[in-house]
């Protein structure tokens, strides 16, 4: 359902999203993520760390899962957070939700 | 930022993200979530009557429970099987398919005079069509109004529908509910309630499907079944005390069984008043400053009625009816009035009768409803093309024929399209089916004709429409 990996040479935080982000996967997902941009934060913690969300393999995801972006983006800033590789499904999802700017998705 | 501009934001916020995640939903996983708030209202159908007609101390609580069932059951089986996600229908002969989209965040509003049974059915047909809703209770019957949309709401939730696609306003006010109706992320407003509820939510800037109101007249031909048509008339006026839009306000006949129809009335327990009684009726009936109906009758028994005006019908009463020579804005039992009081108009023939119908039908009433009870098919027709009416009822108690699913196949609905004569853009039910986009893909079907003729013809002033016409519409 996730796969977290830090790129310290590029103080990165990709995250890879497989399947349906239900409401119950979001919240086994928050804290998961939540630990794993404190821990690299904490490697470099006069640096800006960047994060990147990959949804190529993101069927379906639920209010739960945008609060999940929209907390991180907040916490290392707009700029420096994006998704990557949404489907046209979920493109559409968060152009409704008015989102696909906020979050940079591509 | 006032409080009320923060509030709507805020709820608008969270209905077009709620929307957002519904629009993923395929039928499949949508007409679950409607079989599971279906379950869940229909099961809540007697509380919440019972709470409403506490509440609101209008109707009938035994009449509200129907209502209820209406909203649920009749809604629930004239919607389930219509399709209203993703591909909705192929036209392989014309070469047009339509898929459904939903429309986005539609607010509801709620009259006191149906507090929960409107709320059960804008859900139902709310979530049918993949859209959040947010509703306004009405002032005087809240928290009936606010059990139902928890009781739905719960409902929706367990069954897999996205958080805060049922939201209810706070609190009942008028700057809150102008902050939501012209909110730029509001999709619609269904709007049910008063005329000037309903005419500030045409002039919100949003689109808006309201309910104009009724002034229903019901004909009797001489060719109807007397006892059968007052029956009908009696069933539909008295229920939940006659609260609902549709329901009669005026009986019209002819001077030939006048006397009939009347001695009928009397026979199943209506009362007719004198012309004293009428008088004292009027003034607690309707509110001559204002130009509409008294709120203190609205949906009262007739004993409660009697005791207001200080007149002493029969014990057991259904209708109190008053005989009328007048049509008009200065004649206030000719306008709505949504308590069990009716008009009674006696006319020397069949044209003078129908003319006083149609006065009836325009004395604030266009386009909503008119009944007649025939068993002459000409003139049921020429009744029927004379009325501006989005539902004619023949032989069938105005009530519950307009609502549609108990006495016709309309569809059931507490939202009545009453056409342009009421400010609307449908004569129709309003249901599941008008809350979607539909999309057409069109495949290239090209027009032969269009593309045989030589259009630089059109250019030519000198070729007359025949000329053009006849090579137009030549065969190659």
């Amino acid at each position: 359902m996730a796969n977290l990996k830090y790129n310290n040479d590029a103080h990165r935080l990709d995250c890879i999203f497989i399947g349906k982000l239900d409401t119950q996967t979001s919240q086994e997902i928050q804290p998961l993520v939540e630990f794993e941009i404190e821990t690299c934060q904490a490697q470099k913690p006069k640096e800006e760390l960047r994060i990147c969300f990959d949804f190529g393999e993101v069927e379906f995801i639920t209010s739960t899962f945008i609060r999940i972006c929209v907390a991180s983006a907040k916490t290392v800033g707009k700029e420096n957070f994006c998704i990557k590789n949404t489907n046209p499904l979920i493109k559409k999802t968060l152009k409704i939700a008015g989102l696909d700017g906020e979050l940079n998705a591509s | 930022m006032s409080d009320y501009k923060k509030i709507a934001d805020e709820m608008l916020d969270k209905a077009i993200l709620a929307g957002a995640m519904y629009h993923q939903f395929n039928q499949e996983q949508t007409d679950h979530i409607v079989d599971k708030v279906f379950e869940a209202g229909f099961g809540a159908r007697v509380s919440l009557a019972k709470m409403a007609a506490e509440e609101s101390g209008l109707g009938v609580w035994q009449h509200k429970v129907i209502k209820n069932v209406v909203a649920t059951q009749l809604v629930y089986e004239s919607i389930r099987h219509e399709k209203t996600a993703g591909v909705i229908s192929v036209d392989y002969k014309e070469g047009i398919m339509e898929i459904a989209q939903p429309i986005g965040p539609i607010f509801g509003i709620v009259p006191i005079t149906n507090p929960t049974s409107t709320v059960l059915f804008k859900i139902l047909i709310s979530l049918k069509s993949r859209n959040p809703i947010i509703f306004s209770s009405p002032k005087r019957a809240p928290e009936c109004c606010k059990k139902a949309v928890e009781i739905c709401y719960e409902a929706a939730l367990k069954a897999g529908a996205p958080e805060d696609c049922i939201q209810i306003l706070p609190e009942t006010n008028r700057d809150l509910t102008h902050e939501v109706m012209t909110h730029p992320k509001l999709a619609l407003i269904l709007a049910t309630g008063g005329t000037g509820l309903v005419h500030a939510a045409y002039s919100s800037g949003n689109p808006a499907l309201g309910v104009g109101p009724g002034n229903v007249p019901i004909f009797i031909d001489t060719s109807a079944d007397i006892p059968f048509a007052i029956e009908n008339i009696i069933n539909s006026k008295t229920f939940d005390n006659g609260t609902i839009c549709a329901s009669e306000q005026s009986v019209i006949c002819e001077k030939a069984i006048a006397h009939q129809v009347m001695s009928e009335f009397e026979k199943q327990g209506c009362y007719f008043l004198d012309k004293d009684e009428t008088a004292l009726v009027e003034a607690i009936a309707f509110d001559k400053d204002k130009g509409v109906m008294s709120a203190d009758v609205v949906g009262q028994p007739v004993s409660r009625i009697a005791e207001m005006a200080g007149i002493d019908p029969p014990f057991g009463t259904k209708i109190l009816i008053a005989k009328q020579e007048h049509i008009g804005l200065e004649y206030s039992l000719s306008q709505e009035i949504l308590a069990p009081i009716l008009a009674f108009y006696e006319a020397p023939d069949y044209k003078s009768a129908i003319k006083e119908c149609i006065d009836l039908n325009y004395l604030g009433g266009v386009g909503h409803t008119a009944g007649i009870y025939a068993n002459n098919e000409d003139r049921i027709l020429e009744f029927s093309s004379i009325m501006n009416a989005g539902r004619i009822m023949v032989n069938t108690p105005s009530v519950q024929g307009a609502v549609g699913g108990m006495f016709n196949t309309l569809a059931t609905s507490f939202t009545l399209g009453c056409g342009t004569g009421g400010k609307n853009i449908t004569t129709e039910n309003v249901t599941a089916h008008h809350l979607i986009n539909v999309q057409r893909v069109c495949r290239r079907k090209v027009n032969e004709k269009w593309f045989n003729f030589d259009q630089s013809k059109y250019m030519d002033e000198s070729l007359d429409t025949d000329e053009i016409f006849s090579e137009y519409n030549k065969n190659y």
